[in-house]
């Protein structure tokens, strides 16, 4: 049976595992797709979405019930994520595998993906400060306060860390040939 | 580029990115949950120092936790009594359903820190929400509840239930300290 | 004569504690201090309150002086009024939405957010209990739900919506997953067997009658009203 989502944080921090798959459930997407922005690998990602979910039902004494849970979760997803990069000197992102050629192809669709490709890859060269609040922002769509709290860093800096991200960003995609223009 | 385009571009992408190799997590939660154990674990040592000196820490504080309650004066084994440890407050209410959100004084601290409250002898059979004012100002919800709701949005309530034909307390699953 | 000391004074006490509760008039009276603009709907939610027994005098004293004591604008004031007072002439349960309005009071929420937050408690009272009573759930009537019969009495059917309604509010509050219509039924059944008020042949004549779908239904209309 599903719950509201405090009662299934209630229920997992008296040791229902159960509830915690349902929480699981709910929120792999977003997780899984913070850690694939961040990390650029999707086997990686993988791990990483994985491990955030057990250091959270680990850790999951220390959220307090009044705040948003998904900022929460998603703090725990950036710090995943950073540790991976650390310790495994990490970023090898996969070529982009283009997995949504099913049906017709037509040649829009083609320039939208190769788009779609070229960006990723020009993300994937930020370096991680810039791209997690990128990530977590346009991905998870958290505001200012909620990414500061993620990160553990000031608003200030994540503005202008966002700010910095897309300049840098724009100038890549520019090099690369891509103006925003279908 | 307009930022705006770049913008709605990135959001795209991530999204894109993410959908077209969603089929590795199809699976996660099971995952997840298969590698829990039932009872919450003790932390790993591939946390490292950092972590496993925290752990010691958090261990400490809740062992002379359960031992400043167990010695304090404050009742908080009887289940009839609400209790909140907070050394650092000048004084504690309680504010419930049950005496219509009017702040009651808890008596307190004792050398522990600890704020205690017996609930009234003639409280009926029933479902009530409450929490703590802490010097006046600071509602702090009852962290050994088992049930919270959420309140006027950013705030949360504890809840407590009294059973009928019982003017003490069951356990329900209320935590011991 | 000793026998009527002993009852004069026997007298005398209850006359006191009879003098000590509030009256109506009294109630009547606070609202008129706090300076109300639309008296005459007050007294007429609150007379039919305290003759239905929905609230007593005593509460709604205590809600005035609450009031008084509040520095915000009277019309902001006498709004939490005539929110429950409406709900009295509707024939409303108002054990929520009074509860609520002195929760807010004392945790120093602003009147404003107290009054938006019982109109929508009060429209989701309104809307479980109309379809409840789609379910022949109403005052006075009896249910039969296998050998047993149950008397619907006031206390018994404004519980129940009061249950319910509260049950939908905070599961959609707690973020509950609105396309979850189980869940929903469950969380509603779950409350209403855990209050000794309601008899547990109701609950499951509920459980029985009232769909999944349903309940839902108002949970997203709460939502949509919290903008969920």
């Amino acid at each position: 049976m599903g719950e509201g989502e405090l009662e299934l944080i209630q229920r997992a921090l008296h040791g229902d595992v159960g509830a915690w798959g349902e929480i699981v459930r709910r929120y792999k997407d977003a997780v899984f797709g913070i850690a694939l922005g961040i990390l650029g690998n999707p086997a990686d990602a993988e791990d990483a979405a994985h491990d955030a979910f057990i250091r959270a039902y680990e850790g999951l004494h220390t959220f307090q019930l009044d705040k948003r849970f998904s900022t929460w979760i998603f703090a725990v997803t950036a710090n995943v994520c950073k540790n991976k990069l650390r310790r495994e000197r990490l970023f090898t992102p996969l070529k982009y595998i283009s997995r949504l050629t099913k049906g017709n192809d037509p040649a829009q669709e083609l320039a939208h993906q190769e788009r779609t490709r070229i960006i990723q890859e020009s993300l994937d060269q930020l370096k991680p400060a810039y791209r997690m609040p990128l990530v977590l922002r346009y991905y998870a769509e958290l505001d200012y306060k909620e990414i500061a709290e993620a990160l553990g860093l000031p608003e200030g800096t994540v503005k202008t860390r966002l700010h910095r991200a897309k300049a840098e960003l724009k100038r890549i995609l520019e090099q690369k040939g891509v103006t925003g223009h279908a | 580029m307009h930022e705006h385009k770049l913008e709605t571009l990135l959001k795209e992408t991530l999204t894109h990115y993410a959908q077209a190799h969603r089929d590795r997590i199809a699976d996660l939660e099971y995952r997840v949950v298969e590698e829990l154990p039932e009872s919450r674990p003790a932390p790993r040592g591939r946390w490292g120092l950092v972590g496993m000196s925290a752990v010691a820490v958090a261990a400490v504080f809740v062992l002379g936790l359960w031992v400043g309650l167990s010695l304090s004066g404050a009742p908080c084994h009887d289940p009839t009594v609400l209790c909140l440890v907070y050394p650092q407050a000048k004084s504690v209410s309680l504010a419930s359903q049950f005496t219509l959100w009017e702040p009651v004084p808890m008596n307190g601290p004792d050398r522990s820190g600890v704020w205690w409250i017996r609930l009234p002898k003639d409280i009926k059979p029933g479902r009530y929400e409450y929490g703590f004012i802490v010097d006046g100002v600071r509602w702090v919800y009852d962290p050994r509840a088992t049930e919270f709701v959420h309140t006027f949005d950013d705030k949360i309530n504890s809840v407590l239930y009294i059973p009928p034909a019982s003017s003490a307390l069951l356990e329900e699953g209320r935590e011991q300290p | 004569m000793r026998y009527f000391f002993i009852a004069a004074l026997i007298f005398g006490v209850v006359g006191g504690v009879a003098i000590a509760q509030p009256t109506p008039e009294d109630v009547y009276k606070c609202f008129a201090e706090l300076g109300v603009s639309d008296l005459q709907t007050l007294q007429a939610g609150f007379a039919k309150g305290f003759s239905d027994k929905r609230i007593t005098p005593d509460t709604a004293l205590k809600l005035c002086q609450r009031l008084k004591q509040s520095t915000a604008p009277i019309s902001l004031r006498e709004g939490v009024l005539q929110i429950i007072a409406r709900a009295l002439l509707e024939e409303l349960p108002v054990t929520m939405l009074v509860d609520k309005a002195f929760e807010g009071l004392t945790k120093g929420v602003p009147l404003d957010v107290i009054n938006d937050d019982l109109l929508k408690r009060k429209t989701t009272l309104s809307e479980v209990k109309t379809l409840l009573a789609s379910k022949g759930i109403v005052i006075k009537l009896t249910i039969r739900f296998g050998p047993v019969t149950v008397q619907l009495t006031l206390e018994v059917v404004d519980t129940t919506i009061t249950e319910a309604a509260g049950a939908l509010e905070d599961y959609v509050r707690g973020g509950g997953k609105l396309d979850d219509a189980n869940a929903i039924k469950s969380a509603v059944q779950l409350r209403l067997s855990r209050n000794p008020v309601i008899p547990q042949a109701l609950t499951a004549y509920i459980e029985q009658v009232v769909s999944a779908a349903e309940w839902a239904q108002i949970a997203q209309n709460i939502a949509k009203r919290l903008k969920k």
